[in-house]
């Protein structure tokens, strides 16, 4: 086994001399080399080969992300880990198998930093580490997000240019080659590659996508292990765009209000719940598409933005305090109870909305729904496979 | 008996997690902020926009003035209770598993928001 060399940087030097001396005893294994600030390490990464660099995020001067950026200009194959106070191992285990961050939660004993370094080593050695150690796109956008950043984001792929725009850490525009606003954010996540460049002086001058980065992120993740297992990929940018273009090729071919019948089966069966007052179904634009109760007292068209709105907001309010992923929501008011879920037709997405009378069957109304959506959901991935 | 004393009341919920009680301004009052893997101090503003966007909602809709909302996610239910009587004004939480009695909880939240007044 060649001698390895890895890379610690953080701005604590007592914690470096700790990690330094906890390692020594390792030295026919692996090398450590530390740096107190990203300047420093950069220019360590420029002169040696590493096999891992593990770095604090929140640097003096450059970050933890230059860091990044800077290694995996030099060293693509080297491993990355970010040393960070936030983590949230549920999204973690989500993505771990699409080249997401590695993160190792502060503070940590030496005890684990070793077990880490040891195993990535020993994976490296044997060939087993394959993708997910990798430093990709998908690692620096969690990175802003970690970290909260205000910038954007620039990536050249395939000759074409795009960017990312963050506030605070989420994104809230994007655009590559001729994809804007969320798909364009979706696009670059799934392709996770490309040469970038982070602009920290410049923000977005408009924000066109209000989804919170987990469910952008894992949103995407879960198309591209859909597409995966569909043999559609993502290797060139043709492909990629027209698999972008897909859904408006199907949205004219399937023109949702033309299967009312397969809605209203199941707006029927909603029906049969107690206190029943309406149920529907409108896109992310806030469009009704269909309403079992089209007139104007019951008609859901002037509140849809509204009801978007809340969804949006429920989810974005989990996410952040770490509470898991939406499955739906209900709201009651002294006149009635109003349930919400989000729908997927497979090319696109919407949300089925259930209204009954305060004095309704709560249960058998969460029960149904979620029956209901099932056989919708069902109907149309079905249709589009 | 204080705040701390009636949220200990949804401690008998089964499937219980925690619970908080937030300002309108979304700070918290009083709450389990230990709870593994929630960061609850950080629920308050959210909840407000949440509570917010649920009122503007119903009352445009026509259907009332909402003051609870029940958001289900995988790792389990948040219920929210707005308490909003032109003097005292607050917002209650309720975090439960997802097998936790709902039922149960709901009439606990109620009683529970109402027995707070007294403490605002």
């Amino acid at each position: 086994m060649t001698v390895k060399r890895i890379l610690i940087v953080d701005d604590e030097k007592t914690i470096l001399n700790v990690l330094k001396e906890g390692f020594k005893k390792y030295e026919d294994l692996f090398k450590t080399d530390t740096a107190s600030t990203a300047e420093d390490a950069i220019e360590l990464i420029k002169k040696n080969k590493y096999s891992l660099v593990i770095s604090d995020i929140r640097l003096p001067g450059k970050s933890g992300i230059d860091v990044l950026i800077e290694l995996r200009k030099n060293q693509p194959d080297a491993g990355f880990i970010a040393m960070t106070a936030f983590s949230n191992p549920e999204v973690e285990e989500k993505v771990k198998n699409f080249g997401a961050l590695k993160y190792i939660e502060k503070p940590f004993s030496l005890a684990t930093l070793r077990k880490i370094v040891l195993n990535f080593l020993n994976e490296e050695e044997t060939g087993v580490r394959g993708i997910v150690e990798s430093i990709n796109v998908t690692s620096i956008l969690q990175l802003m997000n970690m970290e909260k950043k205000t910038c954007v984001l620039w990536i050249e792929l395939d000759g074409k240019r795009g960017y990312i725009a963050f506030e605070e850490g989420e994104i809230v525009d994007a655009k590559f080659g001729s994809l804007k606003g969320l798909d364009a954010a979706k696009f670059i996540i799934k392709r996770n590659e490309g040469e970038i460049r982070i602009d920290t002086k410049r923000r977005a001058k408009k924000r066109t996508i209000d989804q919170s980065f987990m469910n952008i992120l894992l949103d995407s993740m879960k198309e591209k292990d859909e597409n995966s297992k569909n043999g559609k990929d993502f290797d060139s940018l043709n492909n990629s765009e027209n698999e972008n273009r897909q859904p408006e090729i199907l949205h004219k071919e399937i023109d949702l209000k033309s299967y009312k019948k397969v809605f209203f089966d199941e707006f029927n069966f909603l029906s049969d719940v107690h206190g029943f007052i309406n149920a529907g179904i409108f896109d992310f634009d806030s469009k009704v598409l269909v309403e079992y109760f089209s007139d104007e007292d019951k008609s859901f068209n002037k509140i849809a933005p509204l009801i978007s709105q809340l969804f949006l907001k429920s989810s974005e309010a989990i996410n952040k305090i770490g509470f898991g992923l939406l499955n739906f929501v209900s709201i009651n008011s002294d006149k009635g109870i109003l349930f919400v879920s989000d729908i997927n037709f497979g090319f696109s997405k919407g949300l089925l909305f259930l209204l009954i009378s305060e004095k309704g069957n709560v249960g058998l109304a969460k029960n149904n729904l979620v029956i209901a959506k099932g056989k919708i959901e069902e109907f149309f991935l079905g249709l589009t496979n | 008996m204080a705040i701390k004393d009636k949220l200990a009341m949804f401690e008998d919920v089964k499937g219980y997690i925690g619970s908080g009680v937030f300002s309108p301004e979304g700070e918290m009052i009083e709450g389990t902020t230990e709870i593994s893997g929630i960061q609850q101090e950080i629920l308050g503003s959210l909840l407000n926009d949440v509570l917010l966007a649920a009122r503007e909602m119903t009352e445009k809709g026509g259907f009332g003035k909402a003051d609870f909302v029940q958001i289900n996610s995988d790792m389990g239910l948040l219920l929210a209770k707005c308490v909003n009587t032109g003097d005292k004004h607050y917002h209650v939480t309720l975090f439960l598993k997802p097998d936790g009695n709902v039922a149960m909880a709901k009439m606990k939240l109620k009683s529970v928001s109402e027995a707070l007044l007294e403490e605002f």
